[in-house]
């Protein structure tokens, strides 16, 4: 399902870094395709609540991430009967995982930094 | 999502651009439904969440949509112009040059007066056989070149063309002043 992509990893640095709704859902999509209001849901869960997207932002970040190239929609469909046939699912793109990937580098490359340096420990804050 | 409320969000729709309201429109509709049914937020605040993020989304949307049409106008506007500035080069070169000539040859009538050298039909009678050599000229191009003109192609059958017609108009005066004069005299 996923496009192929001719692009280089110099071309996945240049997505970097990712907005956060865009990282969320990226994320909410990592373990397989969706549909909007399934996307909407998961990222609520991930964040516990602290990124609420309305369906203005959702379908506008999804938009532009299929016009990146990082999503696409998918053609498979579940059983009508368990759900609604006309929904539209969408699924990560191979670009799509490696940008992911890369993210997810990069921030947890930020929280080792964040750890080494004790952030938050020294002055009391969250641990 | 009651009939209503559906109508509502498709009012709230009208917010966005028409090319993100024709591809997401029924998904946000859609989306809006399941949060009613599935989600815990009761109808007023579903109603606030979904007013806050049009007001928040739309604008920006309108704003990306027209930046993109701006860019892709000013685009267009740049071919056509660099279209128009190479198709009217060689007309105004061409007219400017039958400006050169018939001052020329106003000029030159105007020294040599009615006893000149040159006999007086001899001035429109070589305009017209300047003006049908071009036109023959630039029939040739057409013929040779297939009839899919390339831009130089094309701007040197403009060139005859506009240059044979040119020739023939002033040859026409030319004659019929002559004959005027003629008659005069």
């Amino acid at each position: 399902m996923a496009r192929p992509s001719n692009r280089t990893p110099g071309d996945v640095q240049a997505f970097l870094p990712l907005p956060a709704s865009a990282m969320h859902i990226i994320v909410a999509l990592a373990e397989g395709e969706k549909h909007g209001y399934a996307i909407m849901r998961d990222v609520d869960q991930l964040s516990d609540g602290a990124v609420r997207m309305g369906p203005g932002t959702l379908y506008g970040s999804l938009k532009r991430m299929i016009d990146q190239g990082l999503l696409e929609e998918s053609d498979a469909r579940p059983d009508s009967t368990l759900d609604d046939e006309r929904r539209r699912y969408y699924v990560l793109t191979e670009l799509g995982q490696r940008v992911g990937a890369a993210e997810h580098a990069r921030l947890s490359r930020l929280l080792s930094a964040a750890q080494v340096r004790r952030l938050g420990l020294s002055t009391g804050g969250a641990t | 999502m009651s009939e209503p409320a559906g109508r509502i969000a498709r009012l709230a729709l009208l917010a966005y651009p028409r090319e993100f309201r024709r591809e997401y429109g029924d998904e946000i509709v859609r989306c809006m439904r399941d949060m009613r049914r599935h989600g815990d937020v009761d109808r007023a605040r579903l109603a606030g969440r979904v007013a806050a993020d049009v007001l928040l989304t739309a604008p920006r949307m309108r704003l990306e949509t027209l930046m993109h049409r701006s860019i892709v106008l000013t685009l267009a506007l740049g071919i056509v112009a660099l279209i128009a500035a190479v198709a009217i080069l060689p007309v105004a070169l061409v007219a400017l040059a039958a400006v050169v000539a018939g001052a020329a040859v106003v000029i030159g009538r105007r020294h040599d007066g009615p006893l000149g050298d040159s006999p007086p039909s001899a001035g429109w009678r070589r305009c017209v056989l300047w003006g049908v050599a071009s036109f023959a000229v630039g029939s040739a191009i057409l013929i040779i070149d297939g009839g899919e003109l390339s831009e130089p192609v094309w701007a040197l059958w403009a060139l005859t063309f506009v240059a044979g017609a040119i020739l023939v108009g002033l040859g026409i005066v030319l004659a019929v002043s002559e004959r005027s004069g003629r008659r005069a005299a």
